[in-house]
């Protein structure tokens, strides 16, 4: 800890996952995406968080917690349904115990992933009431955490903006969700995929949102020049405030060859007893078609470049992260050292944003590495303390003046993930359902409250905002789930349309509308008003 | 391989379905899948002529050549594709069966511009039945036959014009320019094969700017920097012509002012990996490329 203090450490995690509730079927694996976060991602870092705040450790974190994240952690079927999935794997993590009596290398790691599972258990249902949203809440009460919103859906803003009120509502949804879930307004947003362009600002200005984050070159290709690069932030004409990612610290994380994640000592993502363990024994805890799949129980570490995997050791991990922690603690304390020496007084900040599922699903110790981190630069002898962007702007109001680049934080650094030859058919839809979802509103402005129209138009528009989600057009990029994005696009479409003729021609049928509310269960509160 | 006249044509709508499933097995198809099928063929069409590729308005004859031609057979591909194999019928607990396709056009005459990088312009299009007939009834039957369909590139920041040729068989297309950090318009027109000076106007686009891909470092004064308190509003101009960050910045630059070499040249001891420099750092395991 100093206080006297050269520069400043900024972490920004971003949490989020499409929406995606099934209530007409169990058999959806994408369902497992939350299920596989939560007990890796949020409750580890929540378990963390509590840990710093028992020891006193005065640290600061910023997260975005995306509206489809906090509707799907909220919502009661999803719940009911992790606890389900905790189940499963506490009977599997037993009965691997008796399948591998007589090695003890497994063995201890199969009373490892019971503990840890009914640990999950315990906190979810006695701790957090199954909500976890309040954990993070608190932290934010406290004065620990700084959580920003994000668009609606993490709608991608440089692809819709075509009509600029659907990128309006996307922001005013994430305001919205924010309120009802933290009770206070946002003073940041996460850009969905960072993506910037300059026409959102009179938008995010008129839900006064303060601050964004933008990939290195948004800062560094910004007119004019940044003087000081990503180690300030910038303003923008319109006085939204742009804070870059630095370069360096991210790549140390991230580097596919150097960084952290990949070190030997860490869990290997890719040897898990969905594949490993014999059919008929696992087929209870697969794909509900026997189809093999993860199922998060692993045991090998990441070893080395080779298929002989040695067994996971905790304590060696724990090992890699305090030596690792340390490397990331030291590199700060020399490029700030650096920094401050070259911006004649002018204190830097180093903006490390991450996915926040980065940190335990894909990185198992991660959050573990966050906490280590945390508890030395409260503790230990360094020139620069953690910060969060709106503590940052408090303390140093003056900022250059520039107009932030065009940019994305996708690969290549503009649209090109989200706007490709696999993926460009459904921008004609996402624009001309954006444009309809205008026309209804103007056509049929504030019906009653009680009237079906009005629920039909509400629907409405929380099918255009799913069908805006960057995730389906990402996961055709990266051909993962592709049919399963495909699905999600020709469906919030089909039943925006679907509804948009029966809206106009007065022939709402409730049977469907009621199905459809059903399904796509998100912001209850929505108003179709938004895209008067 | 190209899309054909007939599904140009083809208008794919929702498909309309209520029956109920009442019970696990399997319903009747009860699927209605209302398909208004336009079987007139465009006729002409088939191959572009070589002739005449000069025009009043193109300033670039050579941009032809830097065209990225798509494949048109994407959309056509992607709205037959099964949805996903977990669905299970079984389960299925919801009174209404729905089946979706994308409508593969809304018969609407319009022109989109989007910016997929700095330089590569994505454009997408389309001719209402409506105005189609208005143009046939006004040029005659043979309209559609007798012209191509042209792109007019209008580059405002830099003053110029000049026209790119498509074909009927697509309705997109990817543009490459020859710079970032300007604005456009698009126009929609079509010209006269054999009377190149004849061009009927279709319909505009909306305006792009497209993104910035290096540092202006030139283009910048650093003896007068704009800083703006946000708390105050107050306004102040600062000489940083002298500040050592950016001489040090402006020794390293080399003339491409891109980001790798200043962070390169920054941090000369550590080894870069340019191609993970700007790849979202988390959408993916570290530890593989695989999502």
């Amino acid at each position: 800890m100093t206080t006297n203090e050269k520069g400043y450490v900024c972490f920004i995690l971003h949490a989020h996952l499409p929406f995606v509730h099934h209530p007409e079927s169990e058999d959806y694996l994408e369902e497992q995406w939350l299920f596989e976060a939560i007990s890796e991602t949020y409750i580890p870092l929540l378990k963390n968080f509590k840990k710093l705040e028992d020891e006193k450790v005065n640290f600061r974190l910023t997260m975005s917690i995306t509206p489809p994240l906090l509707s799907m952690l909220d919502n009661k079927l999803l719940q009911k349904r992790y606890i389900k999935y905790l189940n499963q794997h506490i009977e599997l993590s037993k009965k691997e115990i008796i399948r591998n009596k007589g090695n003890d290398n497994i063995c201890k790691l199969a009373k490892y992933y019971l503990d840890r599972y009914s640990n999950d258990l315990h906190i979810f249902k006695d701790i957090y009431n199954c909500n976890i949203i309040q954990g993070f809440k608190h932290f934010q009460d406290i004065g620990l955490l700084e959580i920003i919103t994000c668009g609606a859906t993490h709608g991608y803003f440089p692809i819709l903006y075509l009509n600029e009120k659907t990128i309006r509502a996307q922001i005013a949804v994430g305001v919205q969700t924010y309120e009802k879930y933290f009770g206070k307004k946002p003073r940041g947003i996460w850009l969905p995929e960072c993506g910037y362009i300059p026409e959102v600002d009179k938008y995010l200005n008129e839900f006064q949102i303060q601050y964004i984050i933008t990939e290195t070159h948004g800062i560094l290709y910004a007119n004019p020049t940044p003087v000081y690069g990503t180690f300030a932030p910038i303003v923008s004409p319109n006085g939204i405030i742009a804070f870059g990612r630095d370069i360096e610290s991210s790549r140390q994380v991230w580097s596919s060859i150097n960084g952290y994640p990949g070190d030997p000592n860490y869990r290997e993502f890719y040897r898990d007893i969905g594949y490993d363990a014999p059919y008929d024994y696992i087929k209870p805890y697969i794909a509900h078609n026997g189809a093999r799949v993860n199922t998060q129980i692993k045991y090998y570490r990441i070893t080395g470049k080779t298929e002989n995997k040695d067994y996971y050791n905790p304590q060696w991990a724990m090992d890699s992260v305090e030596k690792q922690a340390g490397h990331f603690f030291d590199c700060r304390q020399a490029q700030i050292n650096y920094l401050y020496s070259q911006m004649d007084g002018h204190k830097p900040i180093i903006v490390c944003p991450y996915d926040a599922e980065l940190f335990g699903h894909w990185w198992y110790e991660g959050p573990d590495w966050l906490y280590i981190l945390f508890k030395k630069i409260y503790y230990d002898d360094c020139d620069y303390r953690l910060i969060t962007p709106s503590e940052y702007i408090d303390l140093y109001p003056d900022i250059q003046e520039c107009t932030p680049c065009r940019s994305s934080w996708g690969a290549n650094g503009y649209s090109e993930v989200w706007l490709n030859p696999l993926n460009d058919y459904a921008h004609r839809h996402y624009h001309t359902a954006g444009d309809r979802m205008v026309e209804l509103a103007n056509l049929f402005p504030n019906e009653p409250k009680t009237s079906i129209k009005r629920k039909a138009l509400n629907q409405c528009a929380r099918e255009l905002l799913l069908a805006q989600s960057s995730d389906w057009n990402f996961i055709i990029t990266n051909q993962t789930m592709v049919d399963y994005a495909h699905k999600r696009i020709k469906e919030h479409i089909g039943r925006f349309t679907k509804l948009y003729y029966q809206i106009k021609n007065n022939d709402i049928d409730k049977n469907y509308l009621d199905d459809i509310m059903k399904k796509d269960k998100i912001f209850p509160d929505i108003d179709y008003m938004i895209y008067s | 391989m190209p899309r054909t006249a007939k599904e140009e044509k083809t208008h794919n709508s929702i498909s309309d379905t209520k029956k109920g499933v009442k019970t696990n097995s399997t319903k009747e198809d009860s699927v209605k899948i209302i398909t208004k099928k336009d079987n007139t063929p465009e006729k002409a069409v088939a191959k572009k002529t070589t002739s005449s590729k000069n025009t009043s308005t193109s300033k670039k004859s050579t941009n032809k050549k830097s065209t990225t031609k798509k494949s048109s057979t994407v959309t056509a591909k992607k709205s037959v594709k099964k949805s996903t194999s977990k669905t299970s019928k079984s389960k299925m607990n919801s009174s209404v069966l729905e089946y979706y396709d994308l409508p593969y056009r809304y018969d609407q005459t319009m022109v989109k511009i989007l910016a997929q990088t700095p330089t590569t312009l994505f454009v997408y299009w389309d001719i209402a039945d409506k105005d189609r007939s208005n143009f046939i009834e006004k040029y005659g039957n043979d309209f559609f036959n007798k012209t191509k369909p042209v792109l007019l590139i209008h580059n405002k920041t830099r003053h110029y014009y000049f026209e790119v040729e498509i074909n009927d068989f697509a309705n997109s297309w990817y543009l490459r320019m020859q710079e970032p950090d300007c604005e456009y318009d698009i126009e929609l027109g079509r010209r006269n094969i054999e009377n190149p000076s004849q061009y009927i106007y279709i319909s505009s686009s909306n305006k792009l700017v497209s993104p910035n891909d290096h540092i202006l470092f030139d283009e910048t004064d650093f003896t007068n920097i704009k800083f703006k308190n946000i708390k105050t509003g107050s306004i102040s101009y600062k000489d940083f012509g002298s500040i050592r960050l950016m001489t040090n910045i402006g020794n390293l630059y080399n003339k491409k002012h891109k980001v790798y070499s200043f962070y390169n040249n920054l941090y000369k001891d550590e080894v870069l990996d340019n191609n993970k420099m700007f790849s979202n750092p988390s959408s993916g395991n570290p530890t593989s490329n695989v999502f």
